[in-house]
């Protein structure tokens, strides 16, 4: 059945279209406006990776899902069902699963909220949804701390935005299980931008996370997402993230989480897929004693570049940040760390520790480290290192002189080197990772 | 070992690696840029920088190492003093390139933010293109530790000389790992200055 679609290009008239299709307010259109105004006006980033590839005049902006919306296990679409499968979600986990809302293209068709969450005041809905129900709450947060003229991307994201997840913790709710979410493209050359609000009031407690993954096509498609978070002070937001898009796609994301005094945030991010990743999930330290963490993996193979790293910016007294990244470059794969540390004046007993390892694996791959690391306050702390290596020779021989093949071996050893931030994910996602690694290992002898 | 001493007056300098190098970079403000070649195979080089701004002073130093040939090995350590109202952007960066196997670098950046206006920017960075390899760096921006400090004058010292003792410790880290006497004279006298 052909889902209604705004055609190839982008004009005013697909925004309008977008936003008129969705019934939004008007303010909601000026943002969009706005967007496009600056997307159109901006340049491609001149650093980075390579975009010139993007035809942006080829790309499908907004497609209607085919799929109606449903809450129930049993009207979940067979496909959907099989990606959940191929990803090696227990069934008897799924019930544990807290909520479950999965994007099928732009809009979410699957979700169900536990009945006590929602009891608690806890909101878990589509960003569509929220605009309808909560406007004043999507105004009030929306483009604050990533503003619309952020980036290029964000600008285009801000334009034709479509699905993505809006969560509302109130004050003092702990959830104990992860929010889930799970984005796959699947219309050929449709580009997804969904936007994501998370608010997590005083001292309440949040794990969200997302993962993706997409059936093959031809042709090359964007991602461009925007993730906005709002830590208020003494809450604690972790956001996970494995993304493991089809080797055509570009994922260019803007993730930022503003944090409040004594607020924790935490970034997971494991990168396998896309053909070329750039993503610097960030976070602006605003209240003393605020922290933030970033655990990372990438994995770059044959065609991809994963440009990918943090952001900390400290900007109060007390403030705490450590980022933790770990690449992977094979096949002739291309992985960069490119970060930035900064700590303003008057962020006094701030402290920031930067860690990036980075394995090569054979000769055709490259790996970079691009740290930027700006101190402007006296009474504070930075301490950054990087390391490069290869798999030891010795290190395969005894594995395989435990009767271990090669690439069984070699598999180990890489597992052993992620793991520190592996463990760090939750569980499922911990056995998905170690799969994924293996399936990327296969056959990759150097 | 041939030890060269550079106090950076221009924007550029490329310096190919004939013998084994030894570098040392004394450098106050201004802009400049230092290449270092290292294309003949089986070549060392050991780049020392020692960077002290103060005043309104605004320094920006890049050294890049660049491995074109295999079996090169290189070690940088710059260490940076930033007093009064100066800012020190260092920027460190090691290229390998894909014929420069069996190749190790490792860089060092280490800032002393010595007043409470003093600024620092740190990039250490690397690009990869060769598998056999071992490459690091690291960088760190601090002020002095008031432990240590502490500790000094619990045994007597004035908080002034506490300080003179832990920056004079910190540049000695640098100064000895000059080999050549004659140079290392030169050095602390250039320094003094």
């Amino acid at each position: 059945m052909p889902a209604f679609n705004t055609g190839k290009g982008l004009s005013e008239s697909v925004v309008r279209t977008i936003s008129r299709k969705k019934q939004e307010p008007e303010w909601l259109l000026a943002y969009r406006l706005k967007g496009l105004e600056i997307f159109l006006a901006k340049e491609l980033p001149q650093w980075g990776a390579d975009l010139k590839a993007i035809n942006f005049d080829e790309l499908t902006y907004y497609v209607d899902p085919a799929a109606k919306k449903s809450r129930q296990w049993a009207d979940v679409p067979q496909e959907i069902k099989n990606t959940f499968d191929k990803i090696g979600i227990p069934e008897a986990e799924k019930k544990f699963l807290a909520g479950v809302e999965s994007q099928y293209d732009s809009e979410m068709v699957y979700g169900s909220l536990k009945n006590d969450w929602a009891d608690q005041g806890v909101i878990f809905c589509s960003m569509d949804e929220a605009v309808k129900l909560y406007p004043e709450m999507v105004k009030k947060y929306m483009n604050t701390v990533i503003p619309i003229g952020d980036n290029k991307f964000s600008a285009l994201n801000s334009a034709v935005w479509s699905g993505g997840s809006f969560v509302y913790v109130p004050k003092g709710v702990r959830l104990e299980q992860p929010l889930q979410a799970y984005f796959r493209i699947n219309t050929s050359q449709f580009g997804q931008f969904e936007r994501t609000l998370i608010i997590a009031e005083e001292g309440s407690v949040v794990h969200y996370s997302e993962g993706c993954s997409a059936p093959q096509y031809s042709a090359s498609s964007l991602h461009a997402a925007v993730v906005e978070i709002f830590v208020k002070s003494r809450a604690r937001v972790q956001y996970t993230t494995v993304q493991n898009w089809y080797k055509n796609i570009y994922n260019l994301v803007t993730k930022r989480a503003w944090v409040e005094t004594r607020g924790e945030m935490i970034w997971t991010d494991a990168n396998l897929g896309s053909k070329v990743t750039m993503k610097y999930p960030s976070f602006v330290l605003a209240g003393e004693g605020a922290r933030g963490e970033t655990l990372s993996i990438a994995v770059a193979n044959a065609g991809q570049h994963q440009d990918v790293g943090s952001k900390a910016i400290h900007l109060a007294p007390n403030t705490k940040s450590l980022i933790v990244s770990k690449s992977i470059s094979l096949g002739g794969g291309r992985s960069s760390y490119r970060g930035l540390v900064q700590i303003n004046k008057g962020a006094k007993g701030s402290y920031s520790k930067v860690i990036c390892d980075a394995l090569i694996l054979d000769s055709r791959s490259r790996t970079d480290t691009y740290p930027k690391n700006r101190i402007w306050e006296n009474d504070a702390k930075l301490e950054h290192e990087a390391t490069v290596s290869k798999v030891g020779e010795e290190q395969l021989f005894y594995l395989m002189s435990r009767g271990l093949s090669e690439d069984q071996a070699r598999a180990m050893v890489v597992n052993g080197f992620i793991e520190p931030v592996v463990k760090q994910l939750p569980m499922e996602f911990a056995v998905e990772m170690n799969r994924l690694i293996e399936l990327q290992m296969e056959g990759s002898v150097g | 070992m041939k030890w060269q001493v550079l106090k950076p007056t221009k924007a550029n300098y490329y310096l190919p690696v004939e013998g084994n190098l030894g570098l040392v970079i004394l450098a106050k403000s201004g802009k400049s840029e230092i290449i270092i070649d290292l294309d003949k195979e089986g070549k060392h080089a050991l780049i020392l920088g020692l960077v002290d701004s103060d005043q309104q002073d605004n320094l920006e130093l890049i050294v890049t190492t660049i491995h074109n040939a295999p079996n090169t090995h290189a070690e940088t350590m710059i260490y940076g003093l930033v007093r009064d109202r100066a800012q020190v952007q260092i920027k460190g960066l090691i290229q390998i390139k894909k014929q420069a196997q069996r190749v190790t670098d490792f860089l060092t950046e280490r800032i002393l933010l010595l007043s409470d206006q003093s600024r620092a920017i740190a990039e250490p960075e690397l690009e990869i293109e060769a598998d056999e390899v071992r490459a690091s760096h690291a960088a760190t921006v601090a002020s002095i530790d008031k432990n240590e400090r502490f500790y000094l004058m619990s045994r007597g010292v004035t908080g002034v000389q506490a300080e003179q003792l832990i920056v004079s410790g910190f540049i000695n880290q640098v100064i000895n790992r000059i080999d050549d006497v004659k140079i290392r004279q030169q050095v602390c006298l250039m320094l003094k200055k």
